[in-house]
């Protein structure tokens, strides 16, 4: 399977590697085996390549559903993957918007529980600076939203 | 970027939610508020008192009422759909009232062992909630049969309904709840003062087809004909109380084995219960995880049918059989790896040997109730998991 990157950058891999896009699986399953090119406009070609690689190495996986949700504790990374994900910040965010976009369940899922870790045992104060996000709460508001949620602290 | 996204946004939440870790998020700005929110208030559940639960809980109810006191809107209020409130003595018909007003899309409310409502409470959530799916008013004790079928006839979409010692309710409650809530799934109308009749149950079996769960504990006017009806018209029951319903016979309890999908069982009281009732219910019924047989007075030859049979069983209570011996304590140990929760109070001849069989075969055990077994020594108890909760224990001076 042939797939292009936003910058046009051309990379062969195996269909079975490329079914773990549920997005490409559809495509392929539509289209039938074909020289063309898939492009993928939303993908850059040093992000393709990470997805790739994840894709590679898990090519085995059982197929995860989109409802099986039963693993949500987000600390159940094996070390392939954790090590997969160090990476920038602006990596990790690409990296998820392609999981997304292509549909890979796992690598989304993966990624996500990543930020969470990042997110866990800080306060909002240091979530916006690690992720460099403006305080846009007036001062009552943000009172407002304190005051109704204050039971919610040890949830 | 990816954390502008509410989509994704949402789903990183969730993974915090399921850590308890969500809380900081609803603080950094207006966007992480929206999507944190609704997934913090989605799924309420609170504790009231009971010092086994602990002050934290009692602090967090108490800040949650007082917010749903003050308040006639709160941001999130529109997102709450599960709202579990149990074991609080102050639940009023005014705070229920609230609730109604704030948290216009329930379908899931379960205020178990929670009172200090009554009818009138009970009336604003029947009007309040034409899509409840759950509720659970067990041991209110201030209901009667005016609110129930009102319940009934506005809540047609009801699956699970527990009303259990929930006041005085009569065979009439039931015969509108098996003419509107056709979807009940689960249903618990245990005793009490009036007694529901054969009747009310034959007609639970002619109108509502998809029974998995019935608690019908106390139901002292129950004959073996009824039990006859239950288990032909549900042969894949899942759950069934039939605790302290001594009307029934040894015959009429062994007709349960045709249910060969039972996975809880509670016949507690029934001193009738014979050895070949028990083994033919434990043959019959392998899936039985949960199975409570307090005062029953069960015999080593029913023990160890239920180890042969039984081997994904987790909670077993035997409470009260005197002359149970460690050889069936011992094979049930080594037959049923899963146990968690153990109940041999007063199974006065059990020693050590006993004992240590359960220390090494028993990993997951986190209860044992031991109350009155005389012949275990303290040593023998240190072979066992410290964290192991060992319930009513204690030793009597050899002297005596």
């Amino acid at each position: 399977v042939k797939l292009t990157s936003s910058e046009g950058t051309e990379f062969i891999i195996d269909r079975k590697v490329a079914e773990k896009s549920v997005l490409l699986k559809n495509m392929l399953e539509d289209v039938g085996e074909s020289d063309m090119a898939i492009p993928l406009p939303n993908v850059t070609g040093p992000i393709l390549n990470k997805v790739i690689d994840y894709c590679t190495h898990h090519r085995d996986d059982p197929f995860v559903s989109q409802e099986d949700d039963s693993k949500k504790v987000s600390d159940d990374i094996d070390d392939w993957d954790a090590e997969f994900c160090k990476v920038d910040q602006g990596t990790l965010f690409e990296l998820i918007l392609s999981a997304n976009y292509l549909d890979i369940k796992p690598l989304l899922d993966l990624t996500c529980k990543t930020v969470a870790n990042m997110i866990k045992g800080k306060t909002p104060d240091e979530i916006r600076k690690t992720f460099n996000i403006t305080n846009d709460f007036t001062p009552e508001e943000e009172e407002h939203v304190r005051k109704e949620n204050e039971w919610c602290e040890e949830r | 970027m990816a954390l502008a996204l509410p989509e994704l946004l949402t789903k990183i939440f969730k993974f915090l939610a399921e850590d308890k870790a969500l809380y900081p998020a609803l603080l950094v700005s207006r966007l992480w508020s929206m999507c944190s929110g609704p997934i913090l208030w989605r799924h309420i559940e609170l504790i009231g008192g009971g010092n086994a639960f602990g002050e934290e809980y009692k602090i967090q109810l108490k800040k949650f009422i007082k917010i749903v006191r003050k308040n006639s809107r709160l941001i999130y209020g529109s997102s709450v759909r599960y709202l579990k409130i149990s074991h609080y003595d102050k639940l009023s018909n005014k705070v229920i009232e609230k609730f109604v007003e704030i948290f216009p899309n329930i379908t899931h409310l379960d205020f178990k062992r929670s009172y200090g409502y009554n009818d009138i409470a009970l009336f604003k959530i029947s009007q309040a909630y034409p899509n409840l799916i759950h509720l659970n008013v067990f041991n209110n004790g201030g209901l009667t049969d005016h609110s129930i079928i009102e319940l009934a006839s506005r809540c047609p979409k009801l699956q699970y309904l527990e009303i259990s010692w929930s006041g005085n309710i009569t065979d009439k409650s039931i015969y509108e709840i098996t003419r509107s809530c056709y979807c009940l799934r689960h249903l618990g109308i245990n005793g009490g003062k009036n007694c529901i009749s054969n009747k009310s149950i034959h007609e639970i079996t002619r109108f509502i087809p998809n029974i998995q769960s019935l608690n019908l504990n106390y139901c002292k006017k129950l004959t073996d004909t009824t039990i006859h009806a239950l288990v032909s018209s549900y042969p894949d029951l899942r759950k069934l109380d039939l605790s302290d319903c001594n009307k029934v016979t040894d015959i009429g309890i062994r007709q349960i084995a045709q249910c060969r999908n039972l996975e809880h069982l509670a016949l507690k009281s029934l001193e009738f219960l014979s050895d070949e009732t028990i083994c033919i219910i434990a043959r019959s019924c392998p899936n039985i995880s949960h199975f409570n047989l307090e005062f029953c007075h069960v015999t080593n030859i029913a023990v160890e049918a239920i180890a042969q049979s039984c081997r994904n069983m987790e909670y077993l209570n035997i409470y009260g059989s005197e002359s149970i011996t460690d050889r069936s304590i011992s094979k049930l140990a080594k037959m049923c790896p899963k146990i968690r929760d153990l109940e041999l109070g007063f199974c006065e001849l059990i020693t050590d040997i006993a004992i240590r069989d359960i220390a090494h075969n028993l990993s997951d055990l986190k209860y044992l109730g031991l109350k009155y077994c005389v012949n275990i020594g303290e040593e023998a108890l240190d072979t066992l998991n410290p964290d192991l909760d060992i319930g009513g224990y204690y030793t009597i001076p050899s002297t005596l």
